[in-house]
């Protein structure tokens, strides 16, 4: 029985874990096992060093010593000291080395609910058994989807841009259906909130929305669907399909060759795959309506396999491989300055956005100073100009991050929150310090104003902690009521962004 | 109807009664005696079946509902007895102190409770319900979402209560007095069905590991199955260890977690297919409390096929998955 039982195990053990270092031996005991009474660990006698090492990893054997016994046949002293016992099992090919429940195993200790009214394994230790199962809490995918460029796929439109940020969902049919809700990144996932309007033929919702990618799906009567005339989906991360939407904000018009067969937008956004993104045909010539993310972007038109720049589109610039390629931005282009140094022969932006990257982004001499155009979607980035090869932070611009000499000039592009401080008018700093920056304690200065103190910052989609350094103390911001405790009893404010 | 409670635990959150705060020699929480009680909320609704779709946050069931003006995401906790709700977004609410417990160092906190006047989940609105609030942060943070709270056991009491993790959608059957559905026995195929009872709001089945009893509790809070890591030799034959580890949990405590698979469960006459588990030490569950639990069956558990829980039969039913017509 006991050998069935072995067999038994053995076989799924092969099974269900392909990555064990344990040998495929049939008959082989358990590497660990852990009972009411003892827990016994069995090492295989002629394990090899790459072996061994890999079975220490797997069940974290470090405190076992195990190399010493290799070596001298015996425990080392600290483990038996610990309550190791070893048992070289005669000519068996596997050591044997148990402890008695109970012996100084004080160092693990259970998990404990330290505050009332939580499970007994507390939440903020369930997180940490969830992580160790592998298991994935959050996806911001899901939340705030993310897309360089997309084109929608119907086979019915179902989804209308009616101009502006205004789109219409409509969802045909199920007439009899009693309530049809939306749900979709753009409310959250909200399941009972968005109620759509029965019209005739279906149902309808307008939602406004910023360019981009977004996931839906409807709700009818209870039961989740994704929608049914849209062809473009992806996984929901369980067993069924989100719907996607691109709410657009580019159009590509080519009405060079209006007789051409077929022609196709081929980018640096799409890899430059050749027949994925085609135009349709107009009454002039040729059209694609897209979503393209903020940026510049390299472009051409691919017509009956012949390749052409963009023939309304003046910018082109060579790849450095021989091939022209038509250039666009999408989104406000910066115009960054540097204030005087009329006399040097050459000034360079380098930051964040270009992987500091010393000599790309070439700065023109324009009367008083320097200056480049640049397209940057928003976010938050750092930058020094390059003034004939010495770094220098931009004396125009107050934010700073970071300490002297590895400060950086702070640049916010589009942002999306203020931090306020009403009053304190006699304080000598203030810095906002949270999760976003590590909470560094220099970085993030507020300016002073006539009534307080304030600082422009992007902060992403998703939950952001933070608090107040006044003067050197910390506090949390008086005008949020949202905050959640911290570790140190004092308490951080929350904020939630939404995209 | 009266329960009384002394300090409520998720999960494996029996409650206590008449605990004196004798057991200071080791590490397991001190618990007062003070007696506690708490109604189970009586659900409104118009309809004899109600449908709650629900999205997954990793593998816990997040539903929409309505906390007085706060509308918003809450886990369902069947392993939480009541209504929780995540101090943050709840700090306004007047709150009373109904118990105390000490934790590791002996140090004293306080179970703090408050009063909420409506609870709405789906077209069900629940009038003067009593909530723990507590900080959520963790869990919160671990999931990127605002969660405003749990929705524990109950507030489903008077339901059947089906959870269909394919479906991603919770069906709620009003019963008449044998324990029937009002709006009618389903046609579907039974798998298997499994009796459960209820001790102070913990839902718990007698069952077996490699022919050992074993005593398990339910629970749709818990994304991976959990084992206590003293069972007997017999017990843990069959359960087969894959990787250890050892975790840093609150108050920097040291702790072991084996991972591994566990086959030879047997509920009754369900024989559960093979499941991941991870083994700990659970060992304040079988001190604390008289009644000794041996592990929690959660995600891998429930989501086997679609299941429900007659909390008037007092029996957990898992069901064939209909074909679409």
């Amino acid at each position: 029985m006991k050998v069935l039982i072995f067999i038994t195990l053995g076989i799924l053990h092969v099974l269900t874990v392909p990555l064990h270092a344990q040998k495929s031996d049939k008959t082989a005991p358990p590497v660990y096992a852990c009972y009411d009474e003892e827990t016994v660990i069995h090492i295989p006698k002629k394990a090899k060093k790459g072996e061994l090492d890999s079975l220490i990893e797997l069940f974290s054997l470090h405190e076992l010593r195990l190399p010493y016994l290799f070596e001298t046949g015996k425990l080392h002293d600290s483990t038996a000291l610990a309550g190791w016992n070893l048992d070289l099992q005669g000519n068996k090919p596997f050591y044997k080395i148990s402890k008695a429940s109970g012996i100084n195993d004080n160092d693990l200790q259970t998990w404990l609910p330290t505050k009332p009214g939580e499970p007994l394994i507390p939440w903020e230790d369930r997180m940490l058994i969830t992580e160790l199962a592998g298991i994935h809490g959050f996806d911001p995918a899901f939340f705030y989807p993310t897309a360089t460029y997309g084109i929608n796929k119907w086979k019915e439109v179902s989804v209308k841009h009616l101009g502006g940020n205004r789109h219409l969902f409509f969802l045909k049919g199920y007439e009899n259906a009693e309530e049809v809700f939306i749900s979709g990144s753009f409310n959250g996932w909200s399941k009972g909130q968005y109620a759509m309007t029965r019209v005739e033929g279906g149902w309808e919702y307008e939602q406004p929305l910023t360019p981009g990618k977004h996931l839906y799906k409807f709700i009818v009567d209870g039961t989740w669907i994704a929608d049914p005339n849209n062809e473009s989906r992806e996984r929901d991360g369980y067993k069924s399909f989100n719907s996607v939407y691109f709410a657009y904000n580019k159009d590509f018009v080519f009405n060079a060759l209006p007789s051409a067969n077929k022609v196709f937008l081929i980018g640096s956004f799409n890899a430059w795959r050749e027949q994925e993104l085609p135009l349709e045909k107009t009454a002039k010539g040729w059209r694609i309506r897209m979503y393209l993310a903020e940026g510049t972007h390299a472009y051409r038109f691919k017509a009956d396999k012949k390749y052409y720049l963009d023939p309304d589109n003046p910018v082109s610039l060579t790849d450095g491989e021989g091939f022209e390629n038509s250039y666009t931005s999408v989104g406000d282009s910066l115009f960054i300055k540097l204030v005087g140094f009329t006399d040097a022969a050459e000034v360079f932006l380098v930051g964040s956005f270009n992987n500091w990257n010393e000599r790309e982004l070439r700065m023109k001499k324009a009367g008083d100073g320097w200056i480049i155009p640049y397209v940057l979607g928003p976010g938050v980035y750092t930058y020094k100009f390059r003034v004939n090869g010495n770094w220098l932070t931009d004396p125009a611009n107050p934010y700073v991050w970071g300490e002297s000499p590895y400060d950086n000039s702070l640049l916010i592009v589009k942002p999306n929150h203020v931090f306020k401080l009403d009053g304190f008018a006699d304080a000598k700093h203030v810095i906002v310090s949270g999760n976003f920056n590590n909470w560094d304690e220099t970085s993030l200065k507020l300016q002073k104003t006539s009534s307080g103190w304030e600082l422009p910052y992007y902060l992403a989609p998703g939950k952001h902690t933070y608090k107040f350094i006044i003067d050197g103390v910390w506090q949390k911001d008086p005008s949020n009521k949202l905050w959640e405790q911290n570790e140190y009893d004092t308490g951080n404010s929350v904020i939630w962004k939404t995209p | 109807m009266h329960w009384l409670l002394v300090i409520i635990f998720g999960c494996l959150g029996l409650s206590v009664f008449g605990q004196t705060p004798a057991d200071t020699n080791n590490t397991i929480a001190v618990l007062w005696a003070n007696e506690r009680q708490v109604d189970d909320p009586v659900p409104q609704y118009a309809s004899n079946e109600i449908i709650l779709p629900f999205t997954l946050a990793g593998r816990l069931i997040m539903l929409e509902a309505r906390v007085d003006t706060m509308r918003g995401n809450f886990i369902l906790d069947t392993g939480a007895p009541f209504l929780v709700l995540n101090k943050s977004w709840f700090r306004k609410y007047g709150t009373m102190a109904v118990a105390q417990a000490g934790g590791i160092t002996g140090g004293i906190s306080e179970v703090m409770t408050t009063m909420v006047r409506e609870v709405q989940l789906g077209d069900i609105i629940y009038n003067q319900v009593e909530a723990d609030l507590i900080e959520l942060n963790h869990l919160e943070n671990s999931r990127g979402l605002p969660i405003f709270g749990l929705l524990g056991l109950n507030l489903f009491k008077s339901f059947e209560m089906q959870i269909d993790y394919d479906k991603q959608q919770i069906r709620l059957f009003r019963l008449d007095k044998k324990g029937k559905r009002l709006s009618g026995q389903p046609n579907d195929k039974v798998l298997e069905e499994i009796p459960f009872y209820l001790s102070n709001n913990t839902l718990l089945i007698d069952g077996e590991l490699s022919s050992v009893p074993m005593r398990f509790c339910l629970d749709s809070g818990a994304e991976v199955n959990v084992l206590h890591n003293r069972l007997p030799k017999k017990a843990m034959s069959s359960v087969i260890i894959t990787s250890r580890s050892i975790l840093t949990g609150t108050g920097n405590r040291r702790i072991e977690v084996l991972r591994g698979t566990m086959t030879g469960t047997a509920l009754h006459k369900f024989k559960v297919p093979p499941m991941p588990v991870l083994i700990t030490h659970l060992g304040n569950m079988s001190r604390a409390y008289n009644l000794r639990i041996d592990g929690m069956l959660g995600y891998d558990f429930l989501s086997i096929a679609p299941v429900s829980i007659n909390f008037v039969t007092n029996k957990i039913t898992f069901w064939e998955v209909a074909t679409q017509p």
